[in-house]
């Protein structure tokens, strides 16, 4: 029978092959599925946690805040930062405020006034944690600031509240323009004292105004009126006007799959963060841009596998069906010749069958191979399984298709197959 | 000496009442050639299939060599005892002819080098030469693929040679040759014959004819 079986194989190559070339192109067809769809999803992964998502708060009008004749340009309440920061979402924050000082003066090391000619007024105070995206969010900013000798971009992470010179006066550090210090004239070491409108109290109203002392300790060179204070001295300074200005939300990466999550937190904290109603606008087009059309491959792959796993099972079958029935003729000059029933219908399967077992171990090693090249050997080794899952679905379906075309060719009549009709 | 005898066999569809055959009664013998004649949907088939072994009757019982076939394996009796020969020859397409004539002797075991040797004997009996061979069936003219079908029908040693139709597709010559090869094959090698046909010629050319009608049949010569 075997020799019988591989005469048959051999001798009918465009038979065998369809047979052969069917079930190893299925197997390495339904593999190419799942590696490109865990390569899609392991990239859609490496996108979510690494693609950096802001969130900016901002008021909903643009009309300015002003009470009592005073424009405060702080609007967000710094607890909602905190209460935000303690949510585990947000991996950093970036807070400015800004208050204006109606003067600046320079003093001499000893704090007197060295010349009131060396005044300046309409300077606005700036208070940030970090100088650098302090100038990447401010065009007028200028470049790099120069720090004096002693100090560097560390000035604006320190707590400066309880920092007294040497004289006692509780002083400041501050970075001011380069042309601000050329016009009054400075020296390192030299001290600037800034005048602010803080309150309004009593009726008719009277404006409060607090004296802060400043030591200089860089330029940057941008606008001429800028100052740059560290934000914790500048809530000492700035008094009644702490609020924020500006809100910017870093999510942590790691965090982004439960963006939406993030969006429901902070839309609930919102109605009460802010001195007037604010919003919360999101910089998330880059993750969503990159990731919608991921999110659309991985989920036509996900709905393409079954159906190709599918198509391949009943092609199997069909093919084994189809092969089997046109060996119609031969089951029959079998029986003639003295085969068993049994016997022709093992020929008949194994004719089909051999073919595409060859196939299905070609084409298995193949996508094995393929996974282990396109994927981490983690990935590659949970495929392994299933792919064998799938070969042995392949094998007992065209198995079954060839069953029961057999089982229907030797039920008929031999001769009603081999008599010629009248 | 007859060597099959059936003995007032029926036969019944399975589906429907008709009947087949109805009280056949007959019998071959080693060393002629008998003849069944009759109309189309006579019987003649399934009288050929219970005497291929290919079913069994409903009725009455199949002798050979005095063995009663409903105790014998049908398929055992169409390996050793029986072979058929078809109008349209039902060679192996993908075996060479060689191969076909060799296949009913491997079938029962025969080792392949003897099993070629016979085939080689039997091939030059029907007038095959040995170039011919290694040729596919259908390489070989309808004459040629006949006898090869008769090389094989011999092959397994069988002494009852069944024949349906055996010249329909052959022209005059070819019709005369094989007609006259089954002839040589009974009256010189002892074989039973048995021609189910529709040529005259060939009810001419037999020892014996039955002639069968409506499931019944009678001998007429």
């Amino acid at each position: 029978m075997g020799r019988y079986v591989l005469r048959h194989i051999l001798r009918a190559p465009g038979k065998s092959l369809l047979c052969l070339v069917l079930a190893g192109a299925f197997m390495v067809g339904l593999m190419l599925i799942r590696v490109s769809t865990i390569r899609s999803e392991n990239e859609l992964e490496h996108l979510y946690t690494t693609t950096t998502v802001t969130a900016e708060l901002i008021k909903n009008s643009l009309a300015p805040i002003t009470r009592k004749g005073i424009t405060y340009t702080g609007y967000v309440y710094p607890s909602i930062v905190d209460d935000l920061a303690g949510t585990g979402f947000l991996s950093h924050c970036y807070v400015e405020a800004a208050t204006q000082a109606d003067y600046l003066i320079r003093l001499d090391a000893r704090g007197g006034v060295v010349d009131d000619r060396y005044t300046v007024g309409d300077v606005t105070l700036y208070g940030a944690e970090y100088s650098q995206e302090f100038q990447e969010h401010h065009a007028d900013a200028g470049g790099e600031i120069t720090y004096f000798d002693g100090w560097d971009e560390s000035v604006f992470l320190q707590s400066w509240n309880d920092w007294q010179s040497e004289d006692t006066a509780k002083v400041y550090p501050a970075v001011v323009s380069q042309k601000l210090y050329e016009t009054l004239q400075m020296e390192e070491g030299d001290l600037l004292r800034a005048g602010i409108a803080v309150d309004i109290s009593g009726e008719p109203p009277k404006t409060t105004r607090v004296v802060t002392n400043l030591t200089v300790v860089g330029t940057h060179p941008g606008s001429f009126n800028m100052v740059l204070l560290p934000m914790e001295s500048y809530r000492e300074v700035a008094g009644t006007d702490p609020n924020y200005q500006r809100v910017i939300l870093t999510i942590d990466p790691a965090k982004n799959h439960q963006l939406d999550e993030f969006r429901v937190r902070l839309s609930d904290l919102l109605p009460e963060g802010g001195v007037v109603p604010i919003t919360a606008v999101y910089w998330d087009q880059e993750l969503r841009q990159a990731i919608a059309p991921m999110e659309q491959g991985i989920t036509l792959m996900k709905t393409l596998y079954p159906v190709t796993l599918a198509l391949s099972l009943i092609v199997a079958a069909g093919i084994s069906i189809l092969l089997s029935l046109l060996s119609a003729k031969e089951a029959a000059i079998l029986r003639v010749l003295g085969n068993s029933k049994a016997r022709c219908r093992a020929i008949l399967c194994l004719q089909n069958i051999l073919p595409c077992f060859v196939g299905l171990v070609a084409g298995h090693l193949v996508a094995v191979v393929m996974a282990h090249v396109m994927l981490p050997t983690g990935d590659a080794a949970g495929l392994l399984l299933p792919a064998l899952g799938r070969t042995g679905l392949y094998l007992i379906s065209a198995v079954l298709g060839a069953a029961v075309a057999s089982v229907a060719m030797t039920a008929k009549d031999p001769l009603e197959l081999l008599q010629v009709k009248e | 000496m007859s060597i099959l005898s059936v003995n007032n066999v029926s036969y019944r569809y399975k589906k429907g009442d008709r009947m087949a055959l109805n009280g056949v009664t007959c019998e071959f013998e080693a060393g002629k050639v008998a003849a069944v004649v009759g109309p189309s949907g006579s019987g003649k088939t399934t009288l050929l299939s219970i005497l291929a072994g290919l079913d069994r009757p409903s009725a009455g019982s199949v002798i050979l060599n005095g063995a009663d076939l409903s105790a014998k394996d049908l398929d055992q009796y169409r390996r050793e005892d029986v072979s058929v020969i078809f109008q349209a020859f039902q060679l192996f397409p993908l075996l060479t002819v060689m191969e076909n004539v060799c296949y009913p002797m491997e079938l029962l075991g025969a080792a392949q080098k003897e099993a070629k040797a016979k085939a080689g004997e039997l091939l030059r009996k029907v007038g095959i030469g040995e170039e011919k061979w290694k040729r596919y069936p259908a390489n070989l003219s309808g004459g040629e693929q006949q006898r090869v079908a008769i090389a094989r029908s011999m092959a397994s040693g069988a002494q009852v040679l069944l024949a349906d139709e055996p010249t329909g597709n052959l022209d005059g010559e070819n019709s005369r040759n094989v007609v006259a090869l089954l002839s040589r094959l009974a009256h010189e090698e002892n074989y039973c014959v048995v021609i189910v046909t529709h040529d005259p010629a060939i009810a001419d050319a037999s020892d014996t004819v039955y002639r069968m009608a409506d499931g019944v049949l009678t001998r007429e010569r």
